[in-house]
């Protein structure tokens, strides 16, 4: 047992635990020599015990060291120390998505599409290193506070799946993502990863799970039969692209799904791409189940011939719980307790009231008129009328008119009964909010949908040009907050204008630092040239390939030219040069 | 009456979780058990443990001349009570925190031989010379091979074969699968899945049926289990009814 205030290794001081799994436990810790705060997993006693597990388990925390990738927890230090078998990782302040989810519900699209693009990321990253997470869940990834996810839980997901390590026996963990070929015991490829991906992605979206059951195997199974419950059924408002994306890595026939995490990403890019607006339904290329049938019929068949021994039908039965039984007893007294009950409720409804002998009257039409007209003619028939009149909104009834009574019109009541009014409120209007710094795709969601406004959006220079703005991010609006609008009313949304087309370099006084740190970030390929000149301070940008105002493609070429000074002797220029390309190349 | 019980830690772990029993109480009924435990920090042998001393002394106290319907309500309830006392084991001592264990029990009387089981430690009987498995395993595996989604073969190398459904300890409600078995029995074996993983039932029926008393064989099966890896600790209770009419 690990105890506060241990030090593993002369080297990292216990802080306190923070977390149980199944095989190991989570402790904070101090690394004494580094001076910083680490996580520490260290494996559970009994696995300690078992030599095959821990050079397994060591090998692979090892492998999975070996990666480097801002999206994956980072691993420092693998070792033992008195029996203790401990790996010692990156901590990371934050939460792990499923917290996340649990407090927030569902994402936003851009919130998920920006998780699962860094989620894609890193897993590409791992498959290129040939190591398989194989237990991708929203409870191994943590999110920091700016947003950024680390993936952790490598190394012990693999090494508790190798086949001679289970001897051991374990209560099934979650089987929420699991992908189907692993419930059939196929091996475990990369292609089960972008599986649990897109069940992650699904999750996020919806804030609930595809699969539902009560029990384990009941949720497999459906991993293994049942197709994926559509998003777009409940939400509307997510594109098909991004459906697509989930329905193309959670194909039941890994051929079906992304080839890779890296493609995974890649289309995860381009999916709210104006042109992919409109894009249809991803059908599978090949069949989701193969040869399915005599699959089961083969299955069925040898089910048959081997019946004999493990059946036990021959020999023994089954003892159910008596509960079952006791639960039919209490059926049919619940039945006689209601039948006698709605006995008694017709008596009160059609017996008690003849009795009484009065005669009902019909609520009469009130559509339209004033509130003290129809008070008059309710106090006619003999009706009591409800000193407190409600308001409620209407489109076709004029401010102030009766909308409605309470019991309704055509309704048969007795005299006496009390009647309410409700007059009209006019047009239903509310009131608009102030919505900059949120996400324009949100808003517009709300506004069109719950209280049909018609939402323009438009793209205006921000009037603060040193904030950073989300390029999804509201900084504007056409009604200020406060103002009633009612349905069909139009507002438009501003959101930033960012740059997206090229700038003039050389009118703008760009030297070559600032072209190379442009293209950079837009994803471009520098490519430069020198010229001999006077007329522009040296390193300054002359001219660029492409023109001013075009639209940036990412992966293209820009060529700038840059002022050099000209070399008066022949001599020296050699020497120049290499200085010069020295100066440019880092 | 002829039994005997051995449990052996197999060739690889050098702790044995596994807990076995057969008792007998004052009239002239047997319970036999077994218990495989899990969980890190020695809690497996705590968990198994638990389960096989509280049966042993609660049958001894409280089993005596009960008609079949009391008896299955008598496996019922100590399997909930044992349930209960893992999980006040684990509030008291957090370092045991996920233990858990398997349970298997059979009880025999005059007039009825029932079968109680959580988890994937296996009941079976013998029968005019034929070895029937009377429980169910609750593996994921399990489970699946009778929804038809996998082979017994498929099943046999599945990775997560020994995945379990249920164990005492894992949840606050536990179902038992309680069977209840004709008469006309000859033998009765238990054991944890480390026989089970090791022998088929076939290669378990030869055992039984060959020769040596009742101690041979179980010492016979263990050795064939370990011969074949011993991967996990191996457990195996064994009962030979006697004859009508033959006094023990």
């Amino acid at each position: 047992m690990i105890t506060k205030g241990q030090t593993i290794n002369d080297r990292y001081e216990i802080i306190r635990s923070i977390g149980e799994g199944g095989m190991a436990n989570v402790y904070l810790g101090y690394d004494t020599i580094l001076d910083r705060n680490v996580a520490i997993k260290v494996l559970r006693g009994d696995l300690s015990n078992d030599e095959k597990f821990v050079r397994r388990f060591q090998r692979e925390a090892l492998s999975a060291s070996s990666l480097a990738h801002p999206n994956i927890v980072e691993m420092y230090d693998v070792g033992e120390d008195n029996g203790l078998y401990y790996i010692v990782m990156e901590y990371i302040e934050g939460k792990t998505l499923k917290q996340l989810l649990k407090k927030r519900g569902s994402l936003t699209l851009s919130e998920a599409i920006d998780i699962m693009l860094q989620l894609t990321d890193g897993m590409a990253h791992a498959h290129d290193s040939y190591i398989i997470h194989r237990d991708l869940k929203p409870q191994n990834i943590m999110i920091k506070d700016d947003g950024q996810i680390k993936i952790t839980d490598f190394g012990i997901a693999m090494a508790l799946n190798s086949t001679q390590l289970t001897q051991t026996n374990s209560v099934m963990g979650s089987v929420h993502y699991l992908p189907p070929e692993q419930a059939s015991g196929k091996g475990c490829t990369t292609k089960s990863d972008i599986y649990s991906m897109g069940i992650i992605f699904y999750e996020l979206l919806s804030g609930s799970l595809p699969f539902k059951g009560d029990n384990a195997v009941e949720i497999a199974l459906k991993h293994m039969r049942d197709p994926l419950p559509s998003l777009r059924e409940d939400n509307p408002a997510i594109p098909q692209s991004i459906e697509n994306i989930i329905l193309k890595s959670t194909a039941k026939n890994p051929k079906n799904r992304y080839d890779d995490a890296k493609s995974m990403h890649d289309d995860l890019l381009t999916a709210l791409d104006d042109d992919r607006i409109n894009e249809e339904v991803y059908q599978y290329k090949y069949p989701e189940h193969e040869s399915e049938t005599t699959r089961r019929i083969k299955k069925l068949e040898e089910k048959e011939a081997n019946g004999d021994l493990d059946s036990t039908d021959d020999i023994a039965t089954k003892v159910e719980r008596e509960e079952d039984q006791k639960k039919n007893v209490i059926i049919i007294i619940l039945g006689v307790v209601f039948g006698l009950l709605v006995l008694a409720l017709i008596g009160i409804f059609f017996i008690v009231p003849k009795i009484r002998n009065s005669k009902p009257v019909v609520v009469p039409s009130c559509n339209g008129i004033k509130v003290s007209q129809c008070e008059q003619k309710l106090q006619k028939l003999g009706l009591e009328v409800n000193t407190e009149i409600m308001s409620i909104p209407s489109t076709e009834i004029e401010k102030n008119k009766v909308v409605k009574t309470d019991p309704e019109e055509g309704r048969n009541i007795k005299p006496g009964t009390l009647v309410t009014i409700y007059k009209s409120s006019g047009e239903e209007t509310f009131k608009i909010e102030d919505y900059t710094g949120k996400n324009y795709i949100e808003i517009q969601t709300i506004l069109e949908t719950k209280y049909e406004l018609k939402v323009t959006v438009e793209k205006k220079d921000p009037a603060d040009t040193t904030q950073e703005y989300d390029n999804q991010e509201i900084i504007g609006q056409s009604l200020a907050a406060g103002s009633e609008v009612k349905k069909g009313d139009s507002i438009t949304l501003y959101i930033p204008n960012l740059v997206d087309s090229f700038p003039n370099m050389s009118e703008e006084g760009w030297n070559l630092e600032d072209a190379e740190a442009f293209c950079k970030k837009y994803g471009l390929i520098i490519s430069v040239k020198y010229e001999e000149t006077t007329l522009y301070e040296e390193g300054k940008v002359i001219s660029q390939s492409r023109a001013a105002g075009t639209p940036i493609i990412k992966g293209k070429t820009l060529e700038v030219t840059i002022a050099k000074k000209p070399v008066p002797k022949p001599e020296e220029d050699s020497s120049e040069q290499i200085d010069n390309e020295n100066g440019t190349s880092e | 009456m002829k039994s005997f019980y051995l449990t052996d830690a197999g060739k690889v772990r050098d702790h044995n979780e596994d807990s076995v029993i057969i008792v007998k109480n004052n009239g002239e009924d047997y319970l036999m058990a077994i218990a495989d435990g899990m969980g890190g920090h020695s809690a497996g042998e705590v968990a198994s443990s638990i389960a096989i001393s509280y049966l042993g002394k609660h049958f001894k106290d409280t089993f005596l001349n009960m008609s079949k319907v009391d008896a299955v309500n008598w496996i019922r309830d100590s399997v909930d009570e044992i349930n209960t006392l893992i999980f006040q084991y684990e509030r008291n001592h957090p370092e045991s925190k996920g233990m858990g264990t398997t349970l298997v029990m059979a009880v025999l009387t005059k007039d009825y031989l029932l079968f109680g089981n959580v988890g994937d430690s296996s009941g079976f009987v013998m029968k005019d010379e034929k070895l029937h498995k009377v429980t169910y395993d609750h593996t994921l595996v399990n489970l699946l091979v009778s929804a038809g989604e996998l082979t017994k073969e498929e099943a046999s190398v599945h990775p997560k074969k020994n995945v379990l459904m249920k164990a005492l300890g894992a949840s606050l409600e536990v179902d038992v699968d309680v069977f209840d078995c004709d008469m006309g029995i000859t033998e009765v074996l238990l054991s944890s899945d480390g026989l089970t993983n090791m022998l088929d039932s076939d290669q378990i029926e030869k055992v039984l049926l060959g020769e040596g008393d009742v101690s041979d064989k179980v010492v016979r099966l263990i050795q064939k289990a370990n011969n074949r890896g011993g991967t996990d600790n191996i457990s195996v209770a064994y009962l030979i009814l006697e004859k009508e009419g033959e006094a023990q």
